[in-house]
């Protein structure tokens, strides 16, 4: 489901059970003027949800102590997604929906795929097909203006 | 085969042994059995095991050692393509519920996955038979085969499959022919109505890997022998660190436009070789510059100390954008399949060579060079030469022709950059296109203003894989503008490396033996080099490892990455900055994309030297049970290309894990374990039969990574073994620790789960580990002293030290296996 602004907060604010994953280009790619990377802080200090750092992006995490992060692969997160029991404690339950930023098409494609029992979301500037909820084709400029405008909704 | 088999009976040393019962079945290999285990096999291991060979195997014969590792592993796919179109009876949308022909979504995965492992083994297969049809004719089938000086059990992925490494020319053929039955079992089990399981047929994706590595070795001997191709084993020890020196030039820089130029693409040698040859024997080497791209470049080099390695296939679209040269050889493989399209832009020639790149083309192989060179150079862009030595000949003479009727330059002019970029719309098409996020239409809104900086940032990181180009709705030419930014950049792209030297000899795993103990492990950086990034990455890589005691080696494309990595203080690149010897601090090329199946004999000859024997000849599960439990680990940072995913598979099979880079997010399947499923780590004790729990270890078979970072911290932790000594789980430890503090700010989560006792821990970190061990994890500690009181089980038992390490892991020397069948049997039953 290609989504607006609206609906992508409405769902962040509905589901309970979810993990932000953030990806290696989230350290490097600015969007309207900021590191992708703090849109991610941003979200998850609005919504209150732990993030899955991959990548490199745990360095820039590490210190801030308004959020909970934690260093993971991202290939470990999809593995232990498959099995019943989740024993991962970035999340005291199983997370149902996935939020994914900052990986690049082939990767996220290849993330999403894996994921049979839950939800996935993704954020980029590319719309994909196989997730459960996706941002649209978006410039740079459309992109930040998305993210800005989800990031007002869960303010209010 | 049937109880009235006729017996064999093989002798070792007082023991006699009926080895028609050591086979599936015996018939027409009776003397080749007998001679493997009279050779190999002790009488002492024939006296506590049953004796079982595979040789000529079946995936199905070693079906139990994959299975084994499929439990631990279970397939992870990535499932992209959901409709099953194989059959008349299809489509099917197996997302939905299974297919006419019962397969689910998950299996058709499986398929998928077999089918690109066949296509992989099927390329060098080709490439392998080519060369031989070639050697025959030239030598005649009774050609010895040698195999080198300090090569002391012959090929290894031979022999583990076949019992033997070939002797002539004629055996090389008989060898091969196993193979091609292999490949059309494997090819038939991936095709409709075949093979259910995943297990089964991921279990043939390990094989057809097997098989693959076993092809590569015959190609690898076949260059040695036949070709000159630069050999290490041919060397004294003393010697081989030195060998070959560190003069070989690449990059793009390295060229001479000024003499003729010639490029070689694709994976087949020969034709480069008979212009070299050409070139010789008319007195003008060194009047016409030689080049390669991808595998014939790295081949070239070990057979012309003049030739250069240019770039990796991927970026092929650099070097015929920029016309460098005046005449493209293509043989097959990795070639691009719009070369003459291309070469057309910048007036260069084509010649085609082989019979899977044929262009539709009738083959000039019967036409005169004279006649053929004087179509070329009035006109005729392309023409396909299917005799490597007329090839090799027109190729030459063609480019002292063509030489000063082509342009000087085809980069464009900074107004041409400017007059492109103003026709950018800003609508990002290229951002989204590019698969390495490289580019975007901003890049373009500063070049209109003749600010070129960032389009030369991405000339440095691109692939060039032209997807930008192809999204662009305006037409834009944004590989010639990434080329054309900064003109500098090309002549400063220049390196130096040693040539491929062919395979790890004995007497260096000899003397690796002991200090592998002590150092942390053995680091394998192999396969293609496309892959998104700076060239660099993967040389940063190299030089960490290097610098961290590892011993590295690299075959394959990739090592012309690893090549480009200029210290800033001493001017040196890294090969020319450490030693080509199979030890720790040291770096080794082993060669081109055949000599892959290389680095992973160094584990077999350390079963001389840890396990006390020599390798068993067609017994590739008891190899790779034992290989499993020693480090070592292959990195394969470039793109997921089929070869690619069989040379994984190979060496998950073999025990080695494998780590791929982002690139390999292709590769659809992955081999993961799950550290929190205490079920599946364990191990059987080798005399007891007793089943104990171990550490995760190795945690993954395959698995991919983001970053370079994700992957240096990542090898320490696959390279912990079940049973080390304390020294090396020190270093391994150590290794670990540091490399994620320094890369992601924290100590990884799961560092507790390797501490098995005191003398492990790292020193600088012990007053911390075993701070943490109480805080944290419930382990009863004496912080003063840094003492170990009582470790706690991950069952919950509080233990004391000494009942903890033979409750969890195995002491170094305890001898543990995977199988059961390789269990010693109990003392009472060793007659029987």
């Amino acid at each position: 489901m290609m989504l607006t602004p609206n609906e992508a907060s409405k769902f962040l604010k509905e589901e309970k059970k979810k993990l932000l994953v953030a990806g290696s280009i989230c350290n490097n790619l600015e969007v309207g003027g900021k590191k992708l990377l703090d849109y991610v802080v941003e979200i998850a200090k609005l919504t209150d949800t732990p993030i899955a750092a991959t990548g490199n992006t745990m360095f820039q995490l590490k210190d801030n102590k308004e959020i909970k992060a934690k260093k993971m692969m991202a290939a470990d997160l999809v593995n232990f997604l498959r099995v019943e029991k989740w024993e991962e404690p970035i999340t005291p339950e199983r997370p149902e929906l996935l939020v994914f930023f900052g990986y690049y098409p082939d990767i996220a494609r290849m993330l999403i795929s894996t994921i049979k029992n839950g939800k996935t979301m993704i954020l980029d500037n590319r719309y994909m097909e196989g997730a459960t909820y996706s941002s649209p084709d978006l410039s740079f400029d459309e992109w930040a203006d998305f993210l800005n405008k989800l990031i007002d909704n869960l303010k209010n | 085969m049937g109880d009235d088999q006729k017996k064999v009976i093989a002798k070792v040393g007082n023991t006699e042994v009926d080895v028609s019962k050591a086979v599936r079945d015996i018939r027409g290999i009776e003397d080749l059995v007998k001679e493997s285990v009279e050779t190999t096999w002790t009488e002492n291991v024939i006296n506590q095991m049953k004796v079982w060979l595979t040789p000529y195997p079946h995936a199905h014969d070693i079906a139990e050692w994959d299975r084994f590792l499929l439990e631990r592993y279970p397939p992870l796919y990535t499932a992209t393509i959901k409709e099953c179109q194989d059959c008349f009876q299809g489509p099917c949308n197996l997302e939905k519920g299974k297919g006419s022909c019962g397969l689910d979504l998950e299996t058709f995965q499986a398929k998928l996955s077999l089918q690109s492992a066949c296509k992989g083994l099927a390329m060098h297969l080709s490439t392998c038979k080519e060369l031989l049809d070639h050697c025959i004719k030239e030598f005649g089938k009774d050609k010895e085969i040698k195999w080198g000086n300090n090569i002391v059990y012959g090929l290894m992925n031979v022999n583990i499959l076949i019992s033997d490494s070939p002797k002539n020319l004629g055996e090389v053929r008989e060898a091969l022919t196993y193979a091609e039955g292999q490949l059309s079992e494997l090819l038939t089990a991936a095709n409709v109505g075949r093979e259910s399981s995943v297990t089964d047929l991921e279990s043939k994706v390990f094989h057809a890997g097997s098989v693959l590595l076993f092809v590569m070795d015959l190609t690898e001997w076949l260059k040695y022998n036949f070709f000159d191709f630069a050999w290490g084993p041919d060397k004294d020890l003393m010697d081989i660190p030195a060998f070959p020196p560190p003069t070989t030039e690449g990059g793009l820089g390295s060229v001479d436009t000024s003499k003729p130029v010639l490029v070689f693409m694709g994976n087949d040698f020969l034709p480069a070789w008979m212009a070299v040859k050409y070139m010789k024997d008319n007195g003008i080497e060194g009047k016409i510059e030689v080049t390669g791209i991808g595998s014939t470049g790295h081949d070239m080099i070990r057979f012309y100390d003049k030739a250069k390695v240019l770039t990796s296939p991927t970026r092929a679209n650099k070097v015929l954008r920029l016309g460098m040269g005046d005449v493209i050889v293509l043989s097959d493989i990795c070639c691009k399949v719009d070369v003459m399209e291309e070469a057309i832009k910048t007036d260069t020639r084509v010649i085609t060579t082989s019979f899977n790149h044929t262009y539709g083309l009738d083959d000039r192989a019967l036409d005169s060079v004279d006649e053929i060179v004087n179509d070329l150079e009035k006109g005729t862009p392309i023409v396909m030469i299917s005799d490597p030595r007329k090839a090799g000949e027109v190729a030459v003479k063609l480019a002292q022709k063509m030489k000063g009727k082509r342009k000087d330059s085809y980069l464009l002019t900074a107004e041409d950059i400017k007059r492109y970029a103003s026709k950018c719309t800003d609508c990002d098409a290229c951002s989204r296109a590019c698969p390495a996020s490289l580019i975007n239409c901003e890049a373009l809104k500063a070049a209109k203003e003749g600010d070129f900086t960032r389009l030369a940032d991405v000339h440095e990181k691109s692939m060039y894989c032209g997807k930008c180009e192809q999204a662009c709705p305006e037409g834009i030419p944004l590989m010639d503008m990434f080329l054309s930014a900064n003109p500098q950049a090309i002549k400063e792209d220049y390196f130096k490396m040693r040539a491929g030297r062919g395979p790890i000899t004995n007497l260096e795993v000899r003397d690796i033996a002991i200090t592998m103990f002590s150092m942390p492990s053995a680091v394998a950086i192999i396969g293609c080099g496309n892959y998104p990034g700076a060239e660099s990455e993967v040389a940063e890589m190299a030089r960490e490892f290097v610098q961290s005691n590892y011993s590295v080696a690299v075959a394959g494309c990739i090592a012309q990455d690893v090549a480009r990595y200029k210290d800033p203080k001493t001017g040196k690149f890294l090969f020319e900055a450490y030693p080509a010897l199979y030890n720790p601090r040291c770096l080794t090329n082993c060669g081109g994309c055949s000599a892959q199946s290389l680095v992973s004999t160094a584990p077999y000859y350390k079963l001389g030297y840890v396990a006390f024997r020599n390798p068993y000849k067609s017994t590739l599960a008891q190899e790779a049970d034992f290989i499993y439990r020693f480090a070592s680990v292959v990195i394969m940072w470039g793109p997921a290309t089929d070869l690619a995913y069989a040379v994984a598979a190979a060496h998950a099979r073999a025990g080695i894990p494998v780590i791929v880079g982002p690139n390999g997010s292709k590769f659809k399947r992955y081999l993961l374990g799950n550290k929190y499923d205490r079920s599946k780590w364990w191990g059987l004790h080798g005399n007891t039969g007793e089943k104990r729990e171990t550490e995760p270890t190795p945690e993954h078979l395959l698995i991919p990574v983001e970053t370079i970072d994700e992957a240096i911290a990542l090898v320490p932790k696959l390279s912990f073994t079940t049973q080390e000594m304390d020294v090396s789980r020190q270093n391994k430890f150590d290794l670990y620790l540091n490399a994620y503090k320094k890369r992601f700010g924290e100590w990884p989560d799961d560092w507790h789960l390797f501490v098995k006792k005191e003398a492990e821990l790292p020193i600088t970190k012990k007053a911390k580990i075993i701070r943490l061990l109480e805080e944290e994890h419930g382990w009863e500690v004496d912080k003063k002293r840094g003492r170990i009181l009582k470790a706690k089980h991950r069952d919950g038992r509080l233990m004391e030290p000494g009942d903890f390490v033979e409750n969890y892991g195995f002491r170094p020397g305890q001898y543990l296996t995977g199988l059961s069948r390789f269990v010693y049997k109990p003392r009472s039953d060793r007659e029987k």
